[in-house]
Formats: C-alpha cells, sequence, structure tokens
C-alpha cells in the first residue's frame, strides 16, 4: 500500500468516470434555459409558458422518481427485483399502447401487457444469453435495454392496430368481397394485416437508414457521455436498433394476428357491433 | 343434386344492432332452382338485406333461412360461400389482375385443376376480352371491372349467383349490354341467380320471377311479364308504376 499505488488508481477511475456529477447546484442553472422559455413565451405571446413550467416540473419529478426506483434495482442486483420492474414496465407500456388505439375490446389493456412483456422478454433473453452473454441478471444491462425494447415495441403494437381497424372501417367492403368468395377472415384480412405491420415498422427502419448520419441516437450518446469508447457505443447502438426492429415485428405480427378475429363473427361475418366500438377522435 | 332453392322465412332483423337493422320484417319466400328471381323495391326496402343472408354476410334475429336445403346456420362458411358466388353494387376487384382475381377465387373454392379452361369460361361467359386478363384494375373501366367480378364469381361454377343492383355503377348503354351478357347466361348455364334492383324495367327485360320488396315486408310476387304489366294496386302499382324505372329515374309520382 504504497502512495505510488493509490494515485495510479484514483487515475484509472478518474479516466472511466468523467461524468460530472450534478446537483441541486447544476440542476438550478440548467432551469435557467427553461426560464429564458418561459420570457421568450410571455413576449411573443406564445401561450406555452405554462404549459413549459409544468411540463418541466413532471419531468423533474418523473425522472427523479423513475432514478430513484432503478437506483433501488441496481441496489438489489437481484433476479426478483429486474423482473418485477420489467412486468411494471410492461403493464404501463400495455395499458398505454391500448388506450392509443382508441378501441374498447373487452381485455385489450391486458392482452398488449401479456403480449409486450412476452415478446420484451424473448427478445432481452436472446440479447442477454447469446449476444452479450451475460452470466447475472445485471439491471444495468437489463432495465434500459428492455425499457427501449418495450417503449418501442409499444408504439409498434399500437399503430398496427389503429391502421387495422381503420382500414377494416374504410375497406368493409374489399374484405367482405373476400368473404363473399369463401375466403376466412384471416384469407380475407392478410392485404390489411400485411400494411398494418408496415405502418407499425416503417417508424423503425427509416430511423435505422438514417442513424449516425442525421443524428446521434440517445444511447450512443449516453454511452459515450458516460466514457466508453465510441466504436463500443456504436455497436451498443447497433444492438439497441436489431433488438427494437426484430421486437416492433413481432408485436406488430402478434396484435394484428391475434386482434383480427375480434372483429369477426364465428360464421365469417364482419362484426360491425365490434367494429364501431372505437371511441372517435376528439 | 337439383334441390337447388332458397326459403327463406319469418326473417327478422334487430334494431339494437347497427348490423342487425330491421330492415326486413316476416319476409317468406322461396326461390326457384335454376330461375333468375328478380328482387325489386325503392331504397330502402331491404333488397340487398335480404341478398346478404343467402350467403350469411348477414344475420337475422329470427326466422330460418334454407340454401340448397340445409339452413344457412348449418352450413361451414367456407362450404356455402363456395356453393352461393356474389357479385356486388361497387366493383371490388382485389389490388391485382384480373387473372390474379380469378385465380384467387378458384384456390379459395378449391378448385385448383384445369384452371386455364375454368378462367377461359368464366371470361366467355362474362363476355369479357381474355385480352384483359393481366390488367390491373386501375386500367380497365367501370363496365369491364363489373364483368371482372362477374367473371370471378362465376369461375368457381356456383350453383347460386347473387346480384346486387349489378348495372347500378354503368351508364345506360354498358348497363344493357352486361343485362344481355346476364340474360345469355341464364341461358347458358344452370344456374339460380338472385338480382336485386331498383330498376324493375331490368326484371321485364331478362323476365323470371319478380319479389317486390316494399318496407322490408313482400309486397308482391310472380312472374314478371304478368307482375309487370298488372301490378295490384297501392303502392305496389305506384311503385311499379313509373317512379323506379331508368328511364323516367326521379322522385316525381
Amino acid at each position: 500500500m504504497t502512495p505510488g499505488a493509490i494515485h495510479i488508481t484514483t487515475q484509472a477511475l478518474a479516466a472511466i468516470e468523467p461524468v460530472r456529477a450534478m446537483g441541486p447546484w447544476h440542476t438550478a442553472m440548467l432551469l435557467g434555459l427553461v426560464a429564458v422559455v418561459v420570457i421568450v413565451s410571455a413576449v411573443m405571446h406564445l401561450g406555452v409558458g405554462r404549459d413549459v413550467t409544468i411540463a418541466t416540473a413532471r419531468s423533474i419529478v418523473q425522472l427523479l422518481a423513475i432514478g430513484l426506483i432503478i437506483g433501488w434495482v441496481f441496489d438489489q442486483r437481484t433476479w426478483y427485483a429486474v423482473l418485477g420492474m420489467l412486468l411494471v414496465m410492461s403493464a404501463v407500456a400495455g395499458f398505454t399502447a391500448a388506450g392509443r388505439t382508441k378501441l374498447r375490446l373487452v381485455g385489450l389493456s391486458w392482452l398488449f401487457t401479456g403480449a409486450l412483456s412476452v415478446l420484451t422478454g424473448v427478445t432481452l433473453v436472446y440479447i442477454a444469453v447469446p449476444v452479450l452473454q451475460l452470466d447475472t441478471w445485471d439491471p444495468r444491462y437489463l432495465i434500459p435495454l428492455g425499457g427501449m425494447i418495450l417503449g418501442n415495441a409499444m408504439t409498434a403494437a399500437s399503430l398496427s392496430t389503429e391502421r387495422l381497424v381503420t382500414d377494416l372501417k374504410q375497406r368493409t367492403a374489399d374484405v367482405e368481397a373476400m368473404l363473399a368468395m369463401s375466403a376466412s377472415p384471416t384469407q380475407a384480412t392478410a392485404p390489411l394485416r400485411r400494411a398494418a405491420v408496415r405502418a407499425a415498422m416503417t417508424p423503425t427502419i427509416n430511423t435505422m437508414m438514417v442513424v449516425g448520419i442525421v443524428k446521434l441516437p440517445g444511447m450512443m450518446t449516453g454511452q459515450m457521455l458516460g466514457g466508453s469508447d465510441p466504436m463500443q457505443a456504436a455497436l451498443y447502438q447497433l444492438l439497441i436498433l436489431v433488438a427494437i426492429v426484430f421486437c416492433d415485428t413481432a408485436a406488430a405480427v402478434t396484435m394484428t394476428t391475434v386482434l383480427h378475429r375480434r372483429f369477426f363473427t364465428t360464421a365469417w361475418q364482419v362484426d360491425r357491433t365490434a367494429l364501431s366500438r372505437v371511441r372517435s377522435e376528439d | 343434386m337439383r334441390g337447388v332453392q332458397r326459403d327463406v322465412d319469418d326473417l327478422t332483423t334487430d334494431p339494437d344492432q347497427p348490423n342487425r337493422v330491421r330492415l326486413l320484417d316476416g319476409v317468406d319466400l322461396t326461390v326457384t332452382a335454376g330461375g333468375l328471381t328478380h328482387i325489386v323495391g325503392p331504397s330502402g326496402s331491404g333488397k340487398t338485406t335480404l341478398i346478404r343472408l343467402i350467403n350469411r354476410l348477414d344475420e337475422p334475429t329470427a326466422g330460418t333461412i334454407d340454401v340448397l336445403g340445409r339452413p344457412v346456420t348449418q352450413w361451414a362458411p367456407r362450404d356455402l360461400r363456395r356453393r352461393v358466388a356474389m357479385v356486388f353494387q361497387e366493383p371490388t376487384l382485389i389490388g391485382m389482375t384480373v387473372r390474379g382475381n380469378l385465380e384467387a377465387a378458384l384456390s379459395l373454392s378449391g378448385r385448383v385443376d384445369d384452371a386455364e379452361r375454368r378462367i377461359d369460361e368464366a371470361m366467355k361467359l362474362a363476355e369479357l376480352d381474355t385480352a384483359l386478363l393481366d390488367r390491373t384494375a386501375d386500367r380497365l373501366s367501370v363496365g369491364q371491372k363489373q364483368r371482372a367480378t362477374l367473371a370471378r364469381a362465376l369461375v368457381t361454377e356456383p350453383d347460386v349467383l347473387l346480384l346486387d343492383e349489378p348495372t347500378a355503377g354503368l351508364d345506360p348503354r354498358t348497363a344493357e349490354a352486361m343485362l344481355d351478357s346476364l340474360s345469355a347466361l341464364r341461358d347458358k348455364r344452370d344456374l339460380t341467380i338472385v338480382m336485386v334492383t331498383h330498376h324493375h324495367d331490368e326484371a321485364a327485360r331478362l323476365g323470371g320471377a319478380v319479389v317486390v320488396l316494399i318496407d322490408g315486408r313482400v309486397a308482391a310476387r310472380g312472374d314478371a311479364a304478368t307482375l309487370l304489366n298488372d301490378p295490384p294496386t297501392g303502392p305496389v302499382r305506384d311503385f311499379l308504376r313509373g317512379q323506379h324505372t331508368r328511364k323516367t329515374s326521379g322522385d316525381t309520382p
């Protein structure tokens, strides 16, 4: 235990921990920018000052709360804390996605929750076991990756469902023409389901097309801020993009496959009662 | 296999559900096999609903519908619709070529053998030039599209053909030609045709049986020539005497 050895260790720590810790003072300074926005809003009569203030306050509360919770899960490092956290996230995503679709079908929120948790789980297991070869339930990987995969799958699930329902309402005549040709509901909706899955995948594919050219994605930026080698950050970004495109596709295919039958009777008739159970846009 | 007939007994549809409006009330009707039956009546009289019950696209809340000797509820949907084809008012070609549509119909009905001959025959029956087989829907006129949907309905050799105002979207000349084709079709094939129209002059022209629906009830029925020349008095006569013929279309009494 020589002084020299301690000195070297400190330097090594400094090299992998370059993030400047933010405290209350830093945060207060940061909010100065919000103050500028509020002033601009007032001067220009934009009328968004109140909303920006509320949004900022909400961001502070929500982010600090989630920071606290994730911090706790990180401290636990147990499989059940990680799994519990992922399941809660899935439920929030499931209910949010079901709400966005504006459909009123019995059990829809739980259906979304079930599908999203299973599909995100499968994706995460593939990422964790054969790809990253993690040997523990490390929350540092599983929680942020799971959150990103889940968030995107949630959007894909609701987008595809929404598109399917819109098309079913607008193209009922085409679907009935197919039914009259002795097609099953699954056969009659095949073109609509394909369009719905494509619609859900398009945003992710577009993101992948321009990633790194137009903007640096959040995760890569975050990793570089955290001191990672840019090359490693790029590879992790690739990892998450591939995981997202996989899980998005799986979510869209699953939801359209499971849900399309809800709009038909067992006698292969369009169930207009089910189709009419969509809250109108307002 | 000539027990081909449709019985429609005491049909009532439910006012409480969007797809079960009370459009038909106590209809009791038998359509003879191998013939042509026109369902005529003013708009909103339940004509379309009636034929949609025959291939079970809609469901009555009460009453029974027998098709080819069996209640529709006892048919597997696929089997029923393989035997009962339908042409809708709006030509609904699924986004591909005419050939693609006919092949899809064949494949759905499980008749994949001898496809070329069947397609050829259906095109002849619909009197549509086989040169149009490889055209997509956007490169066909409305009349050609409607003939293509007719060919698609015929290609599977159904026992019953339901036509829902097949000339409604066509200009007078194209409509005439379509009627000629339907008339020829009736002579060429042993097929039960049920055709909805609100132009009863079409019924006069093609002959066969006529059922007049008014406000969801059968107001009159009979042979086209007899019924149209000497209609019973009351609303049936009002309807048949002119308001809804093609030439004098309009709402003037």
